[in-house]
């Protein structure tokens, strides 16, 4: 349990640093200097700086905003979405049911990624499209957990004693049925941060997420690609930055689910 | 097993018809105008007359559901459509650019089985010990660290620094090694804990103990006991991850400009090429799925009893 405790310190650390961290950043992620061009670490630029004087670190610092603001957001669209869709599908059952959970099952017979990269590809690249295509895709394994879980809770006799002491379906929704599936959702959540966040940071990557100039830690590296021989500095920071927060939040969902199993 | 085969069969059908008219519909709603392309990728400006002889000619006048069905039909006969930016067929594209993803991938595979075999057995075999916390570590730092960092750090150590690899070269051995190392890195540490796991219940299990206590040799314990049994967990974990190694040669082949797939996927979007990018996510789609197909079967030959059981909860 302690080590659950300091992993869930560190995530949280994590969170109110990026909420901090533009007022944290030694100088403005934006302004070019062209005096200092892809120079090494020093003193006024603690990172380096970029192909055009940016200060490295303070667009670190601004990217952790960007990058995770994205992913706790994307998270909280695909789980409204889904939780709504997988509710509606459970209780409902039937024809929209078998609807909902045929158009679910096709889109997962594509590789997620790949679908993704067609979607924004097609809808044009900017951060709004990202966030369309990857909810249009991950809202379906929420979808079909809470469903599962949904027909699991409603096939209880107290689910029955509630409607025939007249509960209505909002009342059955939120004072049965979501109380006794929230804690194994949110659980999944906090193991989908990880995956979520290397498939933001791959697509702007690609060049079909965050667009440049707004620092984003996957753009950052695109941009930094050209300088490879030159000026490596621009690649080993925002790696690095998406690397350390993946791998607590990995470490973290790892061990939620371990103390999960063993209650 | 034959009913079995027969309906995961037509499963399988429906949801490839499925897949089809999702990716046809959302090339459909792509905004810009095919015929438009057409004459851009020329360089030529139409005249609006043009433009519509160019649209009858190539069918977008007809009403969603006709353009899905030849399109459908093409796919049948192995005709993909015209891809204007490479001037040829789709079809013999996509073919030349399968031959190099499947090559990419296919060593990559090689390499996260080798090396999650070996990893996860010494692990399980000296579990607890220095070497074992060591490969843990090594596991979550494989499954967390993002494959284009590492794609563009070994790049960095191997080509730039040690001199190892060449940047440019896209032939032979040499050049496929760093990309398939980074395409499957991000897995290895997966497999490793998967195969930890299996081992670890195998060697617990009573036949191990047994033989063991009758002397027999751990090594051929190990090779013809233990690892057998461990296959059908493999084989699954194999269904689950594909997808992200299939979605891994985007990346991958971006970073190395491997002349795959994934890069012709990429320049189809820069291009708006979309007749390219359809056949694209319909071919990736359709490999996903035969996969799965193939690999459920297979789970079905090495562990009959599953099937079994899935007959005793449906007759009760």
């Amino acid at each position: 349990m302690n080590r659950t405790k300091l992993l869930l310190f560190l995530a949280a650390g994590i969170i109110v640093f990026s909420l901090l961290a533009p007022h944290l950043a030694p100088n403005d992620p934006y302004v070019t200097d062209f005096k200092n061009i892809l120079k090494p670490p020093s003193e006024t630029y603690p990172f380096g700086t970029d192909q055009v004087g940016r200060c490295i670190m303070s667009r670190i610092f601004y990217g952790a905003k960007v990058s995770l603001g994205m992913t706790f957001l994307l998270l909280g669209i695909i789980f409204l979405t889904g939780v709504s869709i997988g509710i509606v599908a459970g209780m409902h059952g039937g024809l929209v049911d078998t609807v909902i959970m045929r158009l679910a099952e096709i889109i997962l017979a594509f590789p997620d990624i790949v679908l993704a990269i067609a979607i924004v590809g097609i809808l044009g690249s900017n951060m709004v499209n990202t966030l369309i295509g990857l909810s249009m895709i991950w809202w379906t394994k929420y979808a079909r957990f809470t469903r599962v879980s949904v027909k699991q809770v409603m096939s209880k006799t107290y689910i029955s004693a509630a409607r025939l002491a007249g509960a209505s379906n909002f009342n059955l929704v939120t004072k049965y049925i979501l109380p006794n599936i929230l804690s194994g959702l949110v659980i999944q959540l906090v193991i989908d941060i990880s995956g979520i966040m290397l498939a933001l940071s791959g697509l702007s990557f690609l060049g079909l997420g965050v667009q440049p100039p707004t620092p984003e830690w996957g753009n950052m590296l695109n941009e930094g690609r050209a300088y490879l021989q030159t000026a490596p500095w621009l690649l080993l920071y925002p790696g690095l930055a998406i690397f350390i927060v993946v791998i607590v939040f990995n470490l973290l969902g790892d061990s939620l689910r371990d103390s999960i199993d063993t209650i | 097993m034959k009913k079995y085969l027969y309906a995961r069969i037509f499963q399988l059908f429906v949801v490839m018809l499925g897949a089809s008219l999702l990716t046809f519909s959302v090339t459909y709603l792509a905004p810009s105008d095919p015929a438009e392309m057409m004459f851009m990728s020329k360089d030529v400006i139409p005249t609006a007359e043009a433009l519509n002889t160019a649209r009858e000619a190539m069918g977008l006048n007809k009403p969603f559901i006709m353009q899905y069905m030849d399109w459908l039909l093409g796919i049948c006969k192995g005709d993909l459509g015209y891809s204007y930016t490479m001037q040829m067929p789709v079809a013999d594209m996509l073919g030349m650019r399968l031959v190099k993803t499947l090559e990419l991938s296919l060593f990559a595979i090689a390499i996260l089985f080798a090396l999650s075999i070996v990893l996860g057995v010494i692990s399980a075999v000296k579990k607890n010990s220095f070497a074992d916390i060591l490969i843990n570590v090594f596991s979550a730092v494989s499954i967390s660290i993002p494959s284009f960092w590492l794609g563009l750090i070994m790049m960095f150590v191997f080509v730039v620094k040690l001199h190892i690899f060449k940047i440019t070269s896209s032939e032979g051995f040499s050049a496929m090694v760093l990309p398939a190392v980074t395409l499957a890195f991000p897995l290895v540490g997966r497999y490793t804990k998967q195969i930890r796991g299996a081992v670890l219940d195998e060697i617990n299990s009573n036949y191990v103990v047994g033989a063991v206590a009758r002397g027999v040799n751990r090594k051929r314990i190990l090779f013809f006991h233990i690892l057998p049994n461990t296959l059908l967990s493999i084989t699954t974990l194999f269904g689950m991850t594909v997808a992200a190694l299939l979605g891994g040669t985007a990346i991958v082949e971006n970073i190395f400009s491997w002349p795959g797939l994934g890069t012709m996927a990429l320049d189809a979007i820069t291009y708006r090429d979309y007749t390219l990018l359809q056949a694209y996510v319909i071919l990736m789609c359709f490999i996903y799925v035969g996969i799965n197909f193939i690999v459920d079967v297979l789970t079905h030959i090495i562990d009959p009893r599953i099937e079994m059981f899935g007959k005793e909860v449906q007759s009760e």
